[in-house]
């Protein structure tokens, strides 16, 4: 049945599955997939409620110390740390594999 | 630190989908990890010389009448057709709300990853229950596609 949902409640059911998949010893690929998109579209919100997020924080860190570092570049580092971009992508030049330690990135998503 | 492979990141991500799915949990989960196994299986496939979806149904929608979609613009199509892009991108000129039917769309996104017949896909739909793969497919190419969008 179709019905109207808020993109909180969106990014809500995908958070609270990724914690309780996190905390039953689950999947942690699922983990971060899931966490990394519901960051997605919580940054946004909060952004659109005029607060400053995650990335804006440490954008606004860095240029107090005057290192600026564009907010889009600090998005990919994020991303890049976490593996979110390559859990969900395979290019046509890409090898398949990676390596990461899945326990630490679903921890610190 | 481990190497893995993404054909297994896929399939384990697929797994937990049909998981949820079968236990009744949360569907925009459902959704979101079928649509991140895709994006993975459908290189897989590719590259195993098998036709993948993305292929295959624009083919469908070209021979039922309609012009050959640019298959990025199926893709995106698609992604919002099940839902896919809504649970994971928000851009600022995006409305609050979204109007979504949450159990058909987790219904159909994952035959849409494990009814292929190719070697690649049915590797790695080894150990999802026979009640998903039986699953009848989709109509996928009634929506309005722009070819080249």
């Amino acid at each position: 049945m179709t019905r109207t949902y808020t993109r909180f409640e969106l990014a809500e059911n995908q958070l609270t599955s990724a914690i309780g998949l996190f905390v039953t010893g689950r999947d942690r690929f699922s983990v971060i997939t899931l966490a990394g998109a519901a960051d997605v579209l919580l940054s946004r919100l909060v952004m659109n409620q005029g607060q400053e997020n995650f990335t804006q924080r440490l954008g606004k860190q860095d240029a107090e110390r005057n290192t600026p570092v564009a907010l889009a570049a600090h998005g990919k580092a994020i991303n890049d740390l976490l593996f979110i971009n390559q859990l969900k992508h395979m290019d046509d030049g890409d090898d398949g594999f990676i390596e990461l330690d899945p326990e630490e990135c679903a921890l610190r998503r | 630190m481990s190497r893995f492979h993404k054909g297994d990141i896929a399939k384990t991500q697929l797994q937990t989908a049909v998981f949820m799915f079968l236990e009744g949990r949360d569907r925009s989960s459902v959704i979101t990890l079928a649509g991140a196994a895709s994006g993975i299986l459908d290189t897989m496939v590719r590259r195993s010389g098998q036709e993948a979806f993305l292929d295959y149904a624009p083919r469908v929608y070209r021979d039922l009448g309609g012009q050959m979609p640019k298959r990025s613009a199926y893709l995106h199509h698609i992604n919002t057709r099940l839902g896919v892009i809504a649970h994971k991108h928000l851009w600022e000129e995006d409305s609050d709300t979204i109007e979504l039917d949450l159990e058909q769309k987790a219904a159909d996104v994952l035959p849409s990853q494990t009814t292929s017949r190719s070697t690649v896909k049915k590797n790695i739909c080894e150990g999802i229950p026979e009640l998903v793969l039986a699953q009848p497919g989709r109509s996928w190419h009634d929506g309005q596609v722009q070819n080249g969008a």
